[in-house]
């Protein structure tokens, strides 16, 4: 049962992007098309499963004073093997998605997670945290990329397939450039919240938001009052 | 003393062993890295070229590669050879571009470039690549807005100009090598 919910934690109530708002920087940067979105949640899902594994492995032998440094060089070491397995194998991905493959280092879900999970947990445990954990930051990317592209661009291309064709030539550009993605998050962010505070009034209760995202101490909508 | 000697223990063998996990996996994709590197660039000169080239040799003179397609008296008929350009909107971009004989460009592929999705990666797209197939190597290679023959992509003039400077330097660097190229026949 805690195998579960250590799982499901991360797709929606820990979710790192729509509730924990962790990792923005790749989360905005590479949002730009659906296919750099997964490719990127792939790439991350598979070192913060590996991170997690080999840090749960370790937390008795690593000493709390260095624990830092060694999460990081485990880290580094699987966002390298990931960069070279991408490059040898799937070059296409590893050149769209470029620099933002070792900035994986310094994302911090991954390090979140083995700080705040696998350091704790036995290994079996911290598989279910990472598998999780990295869908939801797959599917989050991958929601907030599709708004994106699809908008930006005007229609979903997926490995050279054209998945959504819009119904307009026209397109807005600004949701390809970095404004946009900030603009796209905020929007997407803020319907997941509208929907759980309606979801939690209908049920005569206050939507449990984290204090930093509750927009209920606002006074322009007046939406909580 | 003691223990600070089992911290820098630990790191240590945690370090060691990273390095050792990293250097079996660099040795071991090597190989396909250079490998897909080398297809990737030799088949965007393949498609670079006129339709009936058949026989595509692989030439170095000085530091560039070229690919050379030859006519039966082994004359130079058409090369493909990247141009490279530092001023992309997103860092460098290199396109491999096909040049023939008769000095004209053929045609170009893009082979590496970081431009903006939706804008300037529009450099690929036929609708600004197509201008520039047949067109003599003494055109004014330069967008409209600075004078030149050619549209820039609309509100992507720094990757329009880049790509126009990187067909440029694909044009000298044939022209300075085109000499060695017919005689090493």
């Amino acid at each position: 049962m805690k195998l579960f919910t250590d799982f499901t934690r991360g797709l929606f109530r820990e979710n790192p992007i729509f509730r924990l708002l962790l990792g923005m920087c790749p989360t905005l940067a590479v949002t730009t098309s659906l296919e750099n979105a997964l490719g990127m949640g792939l790439a991350s899902t598979f070192v913060l499963v590996c991170s997690n594994v080999v840090i749960s492995l370790l937390r008795n032998v690593i000493p709390s004073a260095v624990r830092i440094p060694c999460f990081i060089v485990v880290i580094a070491t699987f966002v390298t093997v990931v960069d070279l397995l991408m490059q040898a194998y799937a070059p296409a991905l590893a050149a769209s998605l470029g620099i933002f493959i070792p900035l994986i280092v310094v994302n911090c879900i991954i390090l979140g997670r083995a700080e705040a999970f696998a350091s704790k947990n036995p290994v079996i445990y911290s598989i279910a945290d990472g598998i999780g954990m990295g869908i939801g930051f797959t599917v989050a990317l991958a929601i907030i990329a599709s708004m994106r592209e699809f908008l930006g661009a005007g229609s979903i291309t997926v490995w050279g397939d054209i998945a959504l064709k819009g119904i307009h030539n026209k397109t807005m550009v600004l949701f390809v450039l970095p404004a946009g993605g900030f603009i796209s998050l905020g929007l997407i962010i803020g319907f997941i919240n509208h929907i759980q505070a309606l979801a939690a009034r209908a049920k005569g209760g206050v939507a449990p938001l984290p204090l930093e995202m509750d927009c209920r101490h606002c006074n322009i909508c007046k939406f909580g009052k | 003393m003691k223990e600070t000697l089992r911290l820098v223990a630990v790191l240590t063998i945690i370090c060691a062993v990273s390095a050792a996990l990293l250097a079996t996996v660099y040795n071991k994709t090597m190989g396909p890295i250079l490998k897909a590197l080398e297809i990737k660039t030799s088949e965007a000169a393949q498609k670079v070229m006129p339709p009936d080239a058949s026989e595509i040799t692989k030439e170095i003179v000085g530091k560039e590669t070229f690919f050379v397609c030859r006519s039966g008296d082994g004359k130079v008929a058409a090369v493909a050879v990247e141009g490279l350009s530092k001023n992309g909107y997103g860092g460098n971009i290199s396109l491999m571009v096909g040049l023939s004989a008769e000095k004209k460009v053929i045609s170009y592929q893009v082979i590496t470039a970081n431009e903006t999705p939706g804008l300037g990666s529009n450099i690929s797209s036929t609708e600004f690549s197509a201008p520039f197939c047949g067109k003599p190597f003494s055109s004014n290679w330069k967008v409209k807005k600075d004078g030149g023959e050619f549209d820039a992509i609309t509100s992507a003039t720094i990757s329009s100009r880049a790509a126009l400077e990187c067909i440029k330097d694909a044009i000298s660097k044939y022209e300075s090598a085109l000499a060695k190229l017919n005689t090493s026949s």
